[in-house]
């Protein structure tokens, strides 16, 4: 394959040894509601994250932080050695860095599956057409869907639109992926096919935080669990530390609800 | 088959499970097909099959009546007569072949987009062929297979009817082509009676008229009295009703029978062709009812005469005559070559059959004074017109006038079919087929409106407008490639680059401060240029273009562009724009030479209509976009400023827009004073209806889901990016029908321009009919106008449904 040739060399500005995503005691609001609370995290390369929590507790405004859909207000995000603040450079190039995936998928509907994967690498990286539509093709392959490239969203199903949304994060060759309930929007018998591609990826040593109700992918997948409960992080811990052994009491009760 | 299974293990009463498999089955008849659809649309309860009635009764009524009359009663003269005025206004003939050109390299355009966004069928295209073919072969066989109708002269030299009444002439020149007959007899068949004489239908003069006139008078008079008889004979009437019936019948006087006080056709004619130019006799009869017709072939085109003179004087009669025509005379001021007014006025004579034209002067009698001749509007056609004739008079010359405007366009447009076709048989990538098209007929497009522009007002040094209409074309052009998601690469950048600062040089004229040198540029072409720079800018701008066609179609091929191809390419257009430079002086002479300015006071018609609407579409699209993503913008200044605009310019009805663009302007500078009318209604339609379309685009963009710009922020996309690739399309399709509904309400109220003075359809077709030739033909005018308006209304909307309808739209409508 030509691509792997041609693939640049990509420049980390972390140390050898840093966590990839580093947080220090953010902190966000909503008007008067506090929804992140001192929150900190590390995230080291190629790691697992799973995030769960009950609606409301702000894991989904955690993430979006993390590529600044959403502004936190106090404390310090730093993705692959960048700081995340008000530059718009610094914005742009972790934002390069880091794919993600959507609950609504938001394909965009007026392209076609392969214009949707190929735009952002042909626009943001400059990549010739020629290169953008080999990966595309690679993507589409990898993801199990190599038939649908020229038909558009609206003609696929579920969860054949989420896996275009994952081949399309994938597409800009991120460090990390973030999943933001990606199997929420699903019906039960699409949830697996998404499933399956997201733990192919795990297995491939990308770092992935992922916010989700399956438990069961938590489970198998997860190098490590993330209990959000009213905006802080109330427990932390391998999946079977998290799930036979919780300590906090939210988390005792939230398992206790969905298990 | 379901089967009640509550008899098996575990089963509920009352379950119906399907045991049995059943194979999928046809609907009933009443559920499909065109016997459901008119049930379901037309009779699906009581109250809609009597609506269905009822406005059907209505419908059929009207369109009877209106046929009826378009047959019967219209004399289309004044449309057929005056198509050249209606389409071009009063454009310098000298300039038309710019237009016709124009027409084709539109139709050309069209063929090309047809062929990159749409397809076109075998029976579409053989549908159009046999159209097309009709409208030469119909007025063909109309004019062979039926007769022009005659025309009826009363001879004698009595007054008609009355002291005042008129007096048949004794001589009246026509005019003849070689070869054509006359041939005269006496009208006996009319003649028997005054009912016969009342069934006569066809041209007549006055006197022949006046005839006709005494006999249906003496009809309804004879009717009259046969009424009030019969009323009078019932018994029921009182006896104060019997007295007013019986003074009524006695103020009614029948007079005697119009052939017999006239003597109608009784004693002998004496009729002689006459040659007009020369004064000699080409054939003469004395005709009674008995003598065969007197037929005489005319030997050259021209004037003749013909004389008819009675040796009775109490004698009238009636001549069917076939070879004459009524005609028309128009009069036409000529000015000089220079441009000088008023070189002399001509008197035109035009033949109301077929339109033969003829300037020489008429004959002139024994007096010295020119004889008359059967001018149209005394000659109408009289009584009842009979199909035939309708197809004979108006129907086979206006096709024979539209005809070759139609072929020519449809051959254009087949060419530029096939050759987009072509295009992306050669240069197209299999998994994108129609790429190359689709460039082709976006960078056309642009290329055209220039065209029509530059082709329509003519090539100056100075024609700033020029300008303005070049920059319009690039904002065009640049939306043409965003609506496809197809942005040019570098190359392509670095060419709009370059064309849009040449552009912008051109607005820094030698000798003015840059200020008012850019308001010079902008608003006013007549000041005078001496620099080349204009036609610098003019012509360079074009070469980029066609340059960057070249670039586009070229990238399409060579898939994979490296650096290398990108340097090749700007050098080639680094040679281009050199070349350009050098050869602009030269260039813009030859040019200005070519296509010299038209006086733009006398465009009108479906020209000037037309450029009105294809401006005010291309001019307020851009605007519009920039309002609405202005209005939207975070900046408050900037939103503040077209919030603004956006409300004044709804705020106020057009009429006014178009009153200050005609009347303020001169009094922000007196020099303004000059700045042409057609372009000033231009600026007020970009104006307005840039307005209307910002608050359609804005709402299409608020439609767009957040979730759409979180995902293009995620992949990395800039906000620029986001609007041009992500939000812009999908908003811009989003509102094609309301803004299609814009573009139609624009292209009708371009009408209002008439009442500032401008002659568009309306105002020109108002022109006409206030002509005293064509005097109480409104109705007939306004007609042919409703239905040229309405054409197009639906051609533009038909686009519209088809632009919804193909590619990602149709996809996109299948909602997620």
């Amino acid at each position: 394959m030509t691509t792997t040739e041609l693939k640049p060399k990509r420049v980390s500005h972390a140390l050898e040894g840093d966590p990839i995503i580093r947080c220090e005691n953010v902190n966000k609001w909503f008007g008067e509601f506090h929804v992140l609370r001192d929150v900190s995290v590390n995230v080291q390369p190629q790691e697992v994250v799973v995030v769960i929590g009950p609606s409301g507790s702000g894991k989904s405004t955690f993430i979006r932080c993390i590529n600044r859909l959403e502004e936190h207000q106090e404390g310090k995000i730093v993705v692959d050695g960048i700081e995340m603040g008000n530059d718009i450079r610094n914005i742009a190039a972790i934002r390069r860095e880091i794919g993600m995936v959507f609950q609504q998928f938001n394909l965009f509907p007026h392209m076609t599956v392969q214009d949707n994967i190929t735009l952002a690498p042909m626009k943001v990286r400059n990549w010739s057409r020629d290169k953008a539509e080999a990966k595309a093709k690679e993507l589409l392959q990898r993801v199990g869907i190599p038939e649908q490239a020229k038909k558009y969203p609206g003609q696929l199903s579920g969860g054949q639109q989420q896996r275009v949304a994952i081949a399309r994060a994938l597409a800009m060759e991120p460090k990390i992926m973030l999943f933001d309930e990606p199997t929420s929007a699903l019906d039960p018998e699409m949830i697996k096919e998404v499933l399956d591609v997201m733990k192919e990826l795990a297995r491939s040593g990308m770092t992935m935080l992922v916010v989700t109700h399956e438990m069961g992918f938590a489970r198998e997948v997860a190098d490590r669990i993330l209990f959000f409960d009213q905006g802080r992080i109330v427990e932390s811990g391998t999946p079977e530390n998290f799930f036979d052994n919780a300590q906090h009491p939210r988390t005792k009760l939230f398992l206790s609800q969905i298990l | 088959m379901a089967t009640l299974s509550d008899q098996r293990p575990g089963g509920l009463r009352g379950t119906f499970v399907n045991e049995v498999e059943s194979p999928p089955r046809q609907p009933p008849i009443l559920l499909v097909g065109p016997l459901a659809w008119i049930k379901n649309n037309l009779f699906n309860t009581i109250g809609d099959a009597l609506l269905t009635i009822v406005v059907g009764i209505i419908v059929v009524v009207s369109v009877i009546g209106l046929i009826g009359w378009t047959i019967a009663q219209a004399n289309w003269y004044a449309v057929t007569f005056n198509l050249r005025l209606i389409m071009l206004g009063r454009y310098e003939p000298e300039a038309e072949w710019r237009v016709t050109i124009l027409v084709i390299l539109s139709a050309f355009v069209i063929g090309l987009a047809l062929a990159a966004w749409a397809r076109v069928r075998q029976w579409q295209f053989l549908t159009s062929a046999v159209v097309i073919a009709l409208l030469f072969i119909l007025p063909a066989v109309i004019t062979t297979a039926i007769a022009l109708p005659p025309w009826y002269g009363a001879a004698g030299s009595i007054n008609i009817g009355a002291a005042d009444g008129p007096m048949p002439i004794s001589e009246v020149t026509f005019l003849g082509r070689t070869g054509e007959t006359v041939s005269i007899q006496l009208a006996t068949r009319y003649a028997e009676s005054d009912e016969a004489l009342t069934e006569l239908h066809s041209f007549a003069d006055p006197a022949a008229a006046a005839v006709l006139n005494l006999a249906v008078n003496r009809l309804s008079a004879q009717a009259q009295v046969a009424d009030l008889t019969a009323r009078l004979e019932s018994i029921s009437l009182t006896d104060g009703q019997r007295a007013r019936l019986e003074t009524e019948l006695g103020r009614i006087t029948v007079p005697e029978p119009a052939v017999e006080t006239l003597r109608l056709n009784q004693e002998a004619v004496e009729v002689a062709i006459i040659n007009g130019a020369t004064g000699e006799t080409i054939g003469s009869a004395t005709l009674d009812s008995s003598t065969s017709p007197l037929e005489v072939t005319l030997p050259a085109d021209g004037w003749y005469i013909l004389s008819k003179t009675k040796e009775e004087n109490d004698a009238v009669s009636i001549l069917e005559v076939r070879g004459i025509y009524p005609i028309l005379e128009r009069t036409i001021t000529r000015g000089g070559s220079d441009g000088s007014p008023a070189a002399g006025s001509i008197s035109q004579y035009v033949r109301m059959t077929d339109g033969y034209l003829l300037e020489a002067d008429r004959p002139a009698g024994e007096d010295g004074r020119e004889l008359p001749f059967a001018v149209v509007t005394q000659n109408q056609y009289r009584g009842n017109g009979t199909f035939p004739d309708y197809l004979r008079l108006y129907v086979a010359p206006f096709l024979n006038q539209i005809n070759v405007f139609f072929l020519v366009t449809f051959i254009a447009t087949t060419i530029g079919y096939l050759a987009g076709r072509l295009l992306d048989s050669r240069f197209s990538p299999a998994d994108r087929p129609r790429v190359t098209s689709t460039r082709t007929a976006s960078w056309s497009m642009g290329i055209l409106f220039i065209a029509i522009f530059i082709g329509v007002w003519g090539f100056s040094q100075g024609g700033v407008l020029q300008i303005l209409a070049f920059a319009f074309a690039l904002a065009w052009l640049m939306i043409a490639f965003f609506a496809g998601g197809q942005l040019p690469r570098p190359a392509g950048w670095i060419g709009f680059a370059l064309a849009a600062g040449v552009a912008l040089l051109g607005l820094l004229r030698p000798g003015l401060n840059p200020i008012q040198g850019l308001i010079a540029s902008l608003v006013l072409p007549s000041v005078p240029a001496d620099s080349p720079v204009l036609g610098q800018v003019i012509v360079a701008g074009l070469l980029l273009l066609v340059t960057a066609l070249v670039v586009v179609i070229g990238r399409s091929q060579a898939r994979g562009t490296s650096p290398r191809t990108y340097i090749t390419l700007l050098i080639i257009g680094g040679i281009m724009i050199g070349v350009a430079m050098l050869a602009a002086q030269p260039l813009a002479e030859v040019l200005a030479a070519a296509l010299p300015l038209t006086d733009t006071r006398r465009w009108g018609g479906v020209l000037l209509t037309m450029l009105l609407t294809v401006v005010g579409i291309i001019g307020s699209l851009p605007l519009g976009i920039l309002l609405a993503l202005g209005r939207r913008s975070k900046a408050p200044v900037i939103s503040t400023i077209c919030t603004l605009y956006i409300e004044i310019a709804r705020g106020v009805p057009f009429i006014t827009v178009l009153f200050m663009a005609q009347l303020l302007i001169p009094l922000i500078d007196p020099s303004l004073a000059d700045f042409p009318g057609p372009f000033r209604a231009m600026i007020a339609t970009v104006i307005f209806t840039a307005a209307y379309n910002a608050e359609v685009i804005r709402g299409g963009l608020q439609a767009i889901p957040p979730g759409q710009e979180e995902a293009a922020k995620a992949v990395g996309l800039s906000g620029l990016q986001t609007t041009l690739f992500i939000t812009l399309p999908q908003a811009l399709r989003l509102v094609i029908p309301p803004m299609m509904g814009n573009f139609v309400g624009m292209f009708k109220d371009t009408s209002l321009v008439a009442i500032v003075g401008l002659l568009d359809v309306l105002g020109m077709a108002q022109n006409v009919i206030a002509q005293t030739e064509f005097l109480g033909l409104r109705r007939e005018m306004f007609l042919f106008v409703v239905i040229f308006y309405f054409v197009i209304c639906y051609i533009m909307a038909v686009v519209s449904r088809r632009i919804e309808e193909s590619g990602a739209g149709a996809a996109m409508s299948r909602k997620i």
